[in-house]
């Protein structure tokens, strides 16, 4: 079974835009893929239907053997919730929180945070060498760490995919690299398939598969 | 400019109504409370006025006694003056019939009369020749349900006499304001009718025409000498005023609290309006509008709001205070004997103050706003505020101040006991207290908690993010709050402490007296004196006494009987104190040894009709009949300074085992149709109690204001958070949360912000009850209250606070849940 299935999805938004025109992709489980393109070219939409976020307007998406479209909003948020893990461009980290509380909050919202748990949010930070700042407000934190809380935070649950939109967008080239890295590491570690977006040519590079998505419309690249 | 205004003000309602029309509703109760108590003060005064008028017309003098009536000399000075026209002679007479108060002025009717009182030559010798001549108002005589030429009975004192409905006058023609109640009668008909003793309550004067008015009233003010006083109409309404200064005080100072708290969610609203709308600033700085530019948009946008709020806070404030006013009226006849407000007029200065409030205080919630807007320049503008910062730094900072202010008002106030206004200023202080460490605490507090799930905890938790917003929410809760509990709290200390003192005071098994301020008959005091199984009996008198320039009431009464313990529980304890009562002494009220600074041993100067006495002070008691005060002497002293006076009321104290309630229906069995009240001991207790709880019954309706805009301000925040944190709620359906959890979510920080707002609420109410018993209460009153909180009302106020604080979450709670995911595209986390 694919982890994620897009089978002629459309999007239009209100007022008649096309943003995604008959898309397909088969992304096997356990895999790498990158999507290119300009801004505006449809990629974080396309990853926020495969997470449930948004509702594609025509075609089908599936979701580990799940057809979204046969979910409600409730189903899709509880699918999202247990299967898929988020990294965004501009982080998305709670100021009012600590460092490990942020990594933890999925682990809050799904009731599951337990002695267990936060062991494993212990792990998760040890691994990207910000254990000894668990405490810490994520204000005091660089763009690269707050990146890396956030990747933390999306493997939390132990996601099966994570979706990650333009996760190197705010940061400089080196960090970039770096943060990718320990993305790529961290998802083949815990056997987790991953699907991002970027710009950058370089890091869409290191996926197994990439593709262009231009207008809406998706293309394998070569 | 004004186009761009008109457009952004439309964007801005159109996108979020329901917080513009709680904005506006937040201006309006706020100025509807300052309306409602200022209308009910007004017309108290302005109700005595019209009763005065109503019946004398214009006239420009009255003559009034220093003590006890005036005698007909009062008449033949007023007359002498070669400035008076004519002069009238008064005597008020206050009746019941059936259960309607009459308010009767007898006054000479041989003479022409002016004003609404007019019959006509025809009718002129009517009054004089008609049995029991009465002229009624028109309402007073369908109330009565009697039409002119007919009869009804009336009752003074223990008498019981027939009256003719000789007229029907429209008092409320020339004086809209004149009680219904007031009634005309013939002097020489009323003192012959009800039987009363020779004497004048007032002379009312009409001067010539152009006559200088205070020139007459120094000159017959020095004939008269000190047994009288001579008054304009004005100096007898501002009589009345002082008379309830204490009461509009409170009140007012009450009114003002809610106002204060309408002002802290006008600024929490216009504070978030403004954070949302500084990028918006910014670019307009950015492409070249002056600062001045920016800060007369704003200026305007809260000027219409306080337009708004006005309009709407004037119309409520009338309705308010038209729908009190019965419960008002109550209290000020209850407490001052004034007359009852019927009717309700709106002065242009109360509209005036309304909307200098209203507007007032649309600018005051918006001046921590607009000091920023002038110091940010267009750069700053455009990055997110660091007023969280700002409020953290300053804060402290204040308190500092407010605890230096409030220490040196107790000092100066408390210690010298010199300056009674000093209480107000520490309970100002104290609520400013409140406020200024509201944000740190809530920021500290928020801090501690470590949530384990996504539920209250973690709504706590967040309370601290949206820091400014939050604070002003929870600091105008917490205000309200101090104010109901301190006042829930004064009142029910005040209850129990009267409750023990009627059980000290109040130990006679039966009570007979008047339901008029009359005196009992000779034939009801035989028939009280002959109730079998009586053991002691007691009879009170009243009269009154000057003091200086003081007038206090003096209560004659049998000090010492045989197997009654003490009625007057002492200030300090000391024995012999009865004996000396008896002995020619006599007992000072607490209130007035207050105000008037006495002390147990001092002698003290008395002027009665029959002279000038001087008397020592065997003790101060515990009383709380009079802010005004009482005086306390054995019935024979009684009788040298003031006279042979009848009895108002009989204690009757029986034997034991006999059955109080028989005994009671015995009597008024006996008494026949004597218009006299029979009362056990019991019921006495409930009618006293019954006439306190309806006392502070509008204490109630101002703590349901404050407490309104309180919960408003709630809703308000949270709603403003939905909308803020939009990004943040969406992160949180991105993460998997649902609906409901987000749902949850906000109600728990509805619950957060009652719960913070109310535990700092108690803790300035318990600040706040300290200060109203031990200083205002003795700086106003003069009374001493015991601590004595009632668990069960705080209790059911704090569970309403929580409860009101929940369902105002509700709204904001289900607007938040419906935060698309798609929301997480805006980078303003």
């Amino acid at each position: 079974m694919s982890a994620l299935v897009f089978d002629k999805v459309s999007k239009r938004f209100e007022g008649g835009r096309l943003v995604l025109d008959a898309v397909s992709l088969e992304v096997p489980r356990g895999a790498r893929y990158a999507v290119v393109g300009r801004s505006g070219s449809g990629k974080s939409t396309l990853l926020h239907i495969a997470a449930g976020i948004e509702v594609a307007t025509q075609g089908t998406v599936g979701l580990f053997g799940k057809a979204l479209h046969e979910l409600d909003d409730r189903g899709r948020t509880l699918l999202r919730r247990d299967a898929v893990g988020l990294v965004f461009q501009s982080f998305f980290l709670l100021p009012h929180l600590s460092v490990a509380e942020n990594v933890g909050l999925p682990a809050m919202i799904a009731g599951t945070m337990s002695g267990r748990m936060r062991d494993r949010v212990r792990h998760l930070l040890t691994r990207v060498g910000l254990a000894d700042r668990s405490a810490d407000s994520v204000q005091k934190l660089s763009g690269g760490e707050m990146q890396r809380v956030a990747i933390c935070r999306a493997l939390l649950l132990s996601p099966k995919l994570i979706l990650a939109d333009e996760p190197t967008g705010n940061l400089d080239d080196v960090t970039g690299r770096e943060v990718m890295r320990l993305l790529l590491e961290a998802c083949g570690d815990e056997g987790a398939t991953l699907v991002y977006v970027t710009h950058s040519q370089e890091l869409a590079a290191l996926a197994d598969a990439r593709f262009v998505l231009h207008s809406g419309v998706l293309e394998k690249a070569p | 400019m004004v186009r761009y205004f008109a457009k952004a003000l439309a964007a801005m309602v159109a996108k979020s109504p329901v917080l513009y029309v709680l904005t506006v509703l937040g201006v309006a109760l706020g100025v509807a409370s300052v309306v409602t108590i200022q209308l009910i003060n007004d017309n108290a005064i302005a109700a005595f006025a019209a009763s005065v008028r109503a019946v004398t017309g214009d006239d420009e003098l009255t003559i009034v006694p220093t003590l006890g009536a005036l005698d007909d000399s009062a008449m033949r000075v007023a007359l002498a003056d070669a400035a008076t026209q004519t002069a009238r002679p008064i005597v008020r007479v206050d009746a019941l019939a059936g259960e309607e108060r009459l308010s009767i002025v007898a006054t000479d009717l041989t003479q022409p009369t002016r004003g609404p009182l007019e019959l006509g030559a025809e009718r002129a010798g009517d009054p004089l020749v008609t049995p029991g001549w009465i002229a009624l108002s028109h309402e007073l005589a369908a109330r009565l349900g009697v039409t002119p030429g007919g009869t009804f009975t009336a009752v003074n004192g223990s008498r019981r006499v027939v009256l003719t409905a000789g007229a029907l006058v429209d008092f409320k023609a020339t004086l809209p304001l004149a009680p219904s109640s007031i009634a005309v009668m013939d002097i020489a008909q009323a003192q012959a009718v009800f039987g009363l003793s020779p004497g004048l309550d007032e002379v009312a004067i009409d001067l010539l025409d152009g006559a200088d008015v205070l020139a007459a009233a120094a000159r017959i003010g020095e004939v008269l000498g000190e047994r009288a006083r001579v008054l304009t109409p004005d100096e007898r309404a501002e009589e009345a005023a002082g008379l309830l200064a204490a009461f509009r005080l409170n009140l007012t100072a009450l009114s003002l609290i809610s106002l204060a708290v309408g002002v802290f969610l006008i600024h929490g609203a216009l504070q978030a309006t403004l954070l949302r709308r500084r990028t918006e600033l910014g670019v307009l700085r950015a492409l070249g509008a002056t600062r001045r530019q920016v800060v007369g948009l704003v200026i305007g946008e809260v000027m219409l709001i306080g337009c708004l709020g006005t309009a709407l806070g004037l119309p409520l404030g009338v309705v308010a205070a038209r729908a009190n006013i019965d419960v008002v009226s109550g209290t000020l006849t209850n407490l001052y004997l004034l007359q009852t407000v019927e009717e309700l007029r709106v002065p242009v200065w109360v509209i005036a103050v309304g909307a200098a409030v209203g507007l007032g205080s649309a600018l005051l919630g918006a001046t921590l706003s607009l000091i920023e807007l002038r110091r940010e320049d267009a750069r700053a503008l455009l990055v997110v505020s660091t007023l969280q910062e700002s409020l953290l730094v300053l804060a402290p900072r204040l308190l500092v101040g407010a605890a230096l202010l409030g220490s040196a008002t107790a000092i100066f106030g408390v210690a010298a006991r010199s300056w009674a206004p000093a209480g107000f200023v520490i309970a100002v202080t104290i609520l400013a207290t409140v406020v200024l460490a509201t944000p740190w605490l809530v920021l500290r507090v928020s801090r501690l908690v470590r949530p384990r799930g996504f539920g209250f905890g973690y709504s706590m938790r967040s309370l601290g993010q949206k820091l400014a917003a939050n604070a002003f929410a929870v600091a105008s809760l917490a205000i309200a709050v101090s104010m109901m509990f301190g006042i829930t709290a004064m009142v029910g200390s005040f209850r129990a402490t009267l409750e023990s003192w009627i059980g000290s005071t109040v130990r006679a098994d039966i009570y007979v007296s008047t339901e008029t301020r009359g005196r009992l008959d000779d034939d009801v005091l035989r028939t009280i004196a002959a109730t079998p199984g009586t053991r002691a009996s007691d009879v009170l008198r009243k009269g009154e006494a000057r003091m200086g320039e003081r007038t206090v009431r003096l209560s004659g009464v049998n000090v010492s009987l045989p197997g009654v313990p003490s009625r007057w529980p002492l200030l300090h304890a000391e024995g012999g104190v009865l004996e000396a009562v008896a002995g020619g002494g006599l007992l000072v009220s607490e209130p007035l040894a207050r105000k008037a600074n006495l002390a147990r041993g001092e002698r003290i100067q008395l002027r009665t009709l029959t002279g000038e006495h001087e008397l020592t002070i065997a003790g101060v008691f515990y009383d709380y009949t009079t802010e005004q005060g009482t005086m306390v002497v054995d019935t024979a002293t009684f009788v040298r300074l003031v006279g042979p006076v009848a009895p108002s009321s009989v204690a009757l104290y029986l034997n034991h085992g006999v059955d109080i309630d028989a005994t009671v229906r015995d009597l008024q069995r006996r008494l026949g149709d004597s218009p006299v009240v029979v009362r056990s001991n019991q019921r006495l207790r409930a009618t006293i109690l019954d006439i306190f709880d309806q006392t502070f019954a509008i204490t109630v309706i101002l703590q349901a204001m404050s407490f309104l805009i309180a919960v408003a301000g709630i809703a308000l925040t949270l709603l403003i958070a939905a909308r803020e944190r939009a990004a943040e709620l969406a992160l949180y359906r991105a993460l998997g949360a649902t609906r409901c959890q987000v749902f949850r979510i906000f109600v728990g920080q509805g619950l957060s912000l009652g719960a913070f707002g109310l535990v700092l609420g108690a803790i300035g109410g318990a600040a706040l009850v300290m200060v109203l018993i031990l200083l205002i209460n003795r700086a106003y009153f003069g009374w001493t209250i015991r601590l004595a909180l009632p668990g069960w009302a705080l209790a059911e106020q704090a569970a309403t606070i929580l409860a009101a604080a929940v369902l105002a979450a509700l709204y904001p709670a289900m607007r938040a849940s419906r935060t698309p995911s798609q929301e997480l595209v805006r980078d303003d986390l």
